[in-house]
């Protein structure tokens, strides 16, 4: 599996690259309750906007990590966005994509490079919390907060 | 950017797992493990503990307590003198222009007035409450040593009477002194959610054994801000600075309701609050724009700050919403906002533009969820 620094997992099935949402984004979001997803045989490029995820805090954008051309989407996360927050590294994938070159994921990070990324080696907020089993010298600021259009007001 | 400051429950709300972020100047719990959802279903089906202790508390005194309640009149357009002792009232700050600086819960309490007043205004209520009440011989106690506690949902009233039965008589915006956790604490039995409940003040080192004790019962979980939230839209209740601010009329924010006769044109207490000129003759004429309930038909929240059409295309913006989201009880997204009068009969259907697309939503009237208070 490969990761983007916009927080989605990438794997490859059948040639076609499987894209969703990591745990991660997933918990940062909260309970995702909207999801709108593109047409099948839309060619996309790299960092199109192309699903529009809502959760009950925000609204967000998942980009396309690559170009490709969308070869299918999750439908049933449509009439159950809440699949998202249930498997998101599983069930809950939002489409798949056709590409030329699958040597492109090549550049993308791994799961480690990717738990670097978001800094789950960061100190933890809740005592007893844990170092989630990261190197101590692998510290890192706050990760790239997820792209995000609505804020919560009280 | 100044330290955020923290409620007495802070390091309760970390150990219990707390999401938390800035507000209003404070370190607050956004949602606890359950996430907002959850936190959401729960208080509507059990009981929900929330920390409001960031809330502005203020107590008004004088020799002569009716006397106190007429010196509030001239800056609100409530009838303070007409609340008997014992209970409480939503008010609203007014301005010259008719506008709402903010709004505010009033009890009588016997012998003081009693008001809880937002977190973001609450530096400048006190401001306002000294600068007009302090000349007519008011003691403004601005109270920073109590904290803040509610407690909402039908499973509210056990949940409290388990620490003193009192609490059980009380109903709908009754306000009472009883002892809870060791200590005398300032109750009400209202809130912000739709729901039955009560809003607790105590001193702020029994906050905590408070909390405890609440939290120990099954049916209380900590609740955050999110699904405060998200609970107060479904019930159609105004959240200052977004759906009602400075520029905004009673009339035109749909709150006539807290204007007492005896304070309107004809009454025996008419006007004499700021912006009465310009507010009493609104409620004969109507205000232009009116808060109204939206409800987009299809599935995609829509969010404050989007803007409402007639048609589905072309056209100008003629209202916008001020508040939206989804809403867990009713299953979908929910949003009130600012519509013309002539649209604002329920079932009107508007178009509110999202990402560039007009979806349909209709008007509809408040709350989303039927409220459910002990009367």
């Amino acid at each position: 599996m490969k990761f983007t620094e916009e927080h989605e997992w990438l794997r490859v099935e059948d040639d076609l690259v499987v894209v969703g949402i990591t745990s991660h984004a997933a918990e940062q979001l909260g309970d995702v309750v909207f999801v709108e997803l593109p047409e099948a045989g839309t060619t996309v490029s790299k960092d199109d906007e192309v699903v529009v995820i809502e959760s009950v805090k925000a609204a967000s954008d998942i980009l396309a990590p690559v170009d490709g051309e969308i070869a299918e989407v999750n439908e049933a996360l449509v009439d159950d966005p809440g699949k998202v927050n249930e498997d998101p590294e599983g069930d809950a994938w939002f489409f798949k994509l056709k590409i030329e070159d699958l040597s492109v994921l090549d550049e993308l990070m791994d799961e480690a490079a990717y738990k670097k990324f978001v800094g789950l080696c960061r100190a933890p907020v809740v005592p007893g919390d844990g170092w989630h089993g990261c190197p101590k010298d692998e510290i890192l600021p706050p990760s790239r907060p997820l792209r995000g259009t609505g804020v919560v007001g009280f | 950017m100044d330290e955020l400051k923290r409620t007495p429950l802070h390091d309760l709300h970390l150990a219990l797992g707390a999401k938390m972020v800035p507000f209003a100047g404070y370190d607050m719990p956004v949602q606890y493990k359950l996430g907002v959802m959850k936190e959401h279903l729960h208080t509507r089906a059990a009981a929900g503990l929330f920390d409001v202790s960031h809330m502005g508390q203020v107590i008004l005194r004088g020799d002569d307590p009716k006397a106190v309640a007429l010196a509030l009149e001239t800056l609100v357009p409530v009838s303070v003198a007409g609340l008997a002792e014992g209970r409480q009232r939503y008010g609203l700050f007014t301005n010259e222009q008719g506008g709402i600086e903010d709004d505010l819960m009033i009890a009588n309490r016997g012998d003081h007035l009693f008001l809880v007043v937002n977190a973001a205004c609450k530096e400048a209520d006190v401001a306002r409450l000294r600068a007009g009440l302090e000349p007519k011989g008011v003691l403004v106690d601005y109270i920073e040593d109590r904290a803040l506690l509610a407690l909402q949902g039908p499973g509210a009233e056990a949940a409290l009477a388990a620490l003193n039965p009192a609490v059980a008589e009380m109903r709908f915006m009754d306000v009472a002194t009883v002892e809870l956790a060791g200590v005398e604490a300032w109750v009400s039995r209202s809130g912000y959610t739709g729901e039955d409940g009560y809003e607790i003040s105590v001193p702020e080192g029994a906050a905590v054994a408070l909390a405890e004790a609440l939290l120990a019962q099954d049916t209380v979980e900590p609740i955050g801000l999110g699904a405060r939230d998200s609970l107060r839209l479904e019930a159609g209740l105004c959240l200052y600075g977004h759906d009602i601010d400075t520029t905004t009329t009673p009339a035109a924010a749909n709150l006539l309701w807290a204007i007492q006769k005896v304070r309107r044109a004809d009454g025996d207490r008419a006007g004499g609050f700021p912006g009465a000129d310009i507010i009493l003759p609104e409620i004969a004429s109507g205000a232009p724009s009116v808060r109204v309930g939206l409800k987009p038909e299809g599935r995609a929240p829509m969010r404050e700050g989007i803007d409402l059409y007639e048609s589905e295309t072309g056209g100008g913006p003629v209202g916008r919403i001020t508040s939206g989201g989804f809403g867990p009880t009713v299953g979908g997204p929910v949003a009130m906002g600012y519509v013309p009068a002539e649209q604002a009969t329920p079932g009107t259907r508007l178009y509110g533009e999202v990402r560039g697309k007009r979806l349909p939503v209709e008007v509809v009237t408040l709350p989303h969820v039927k409220q459910s208070y002990k009367r």
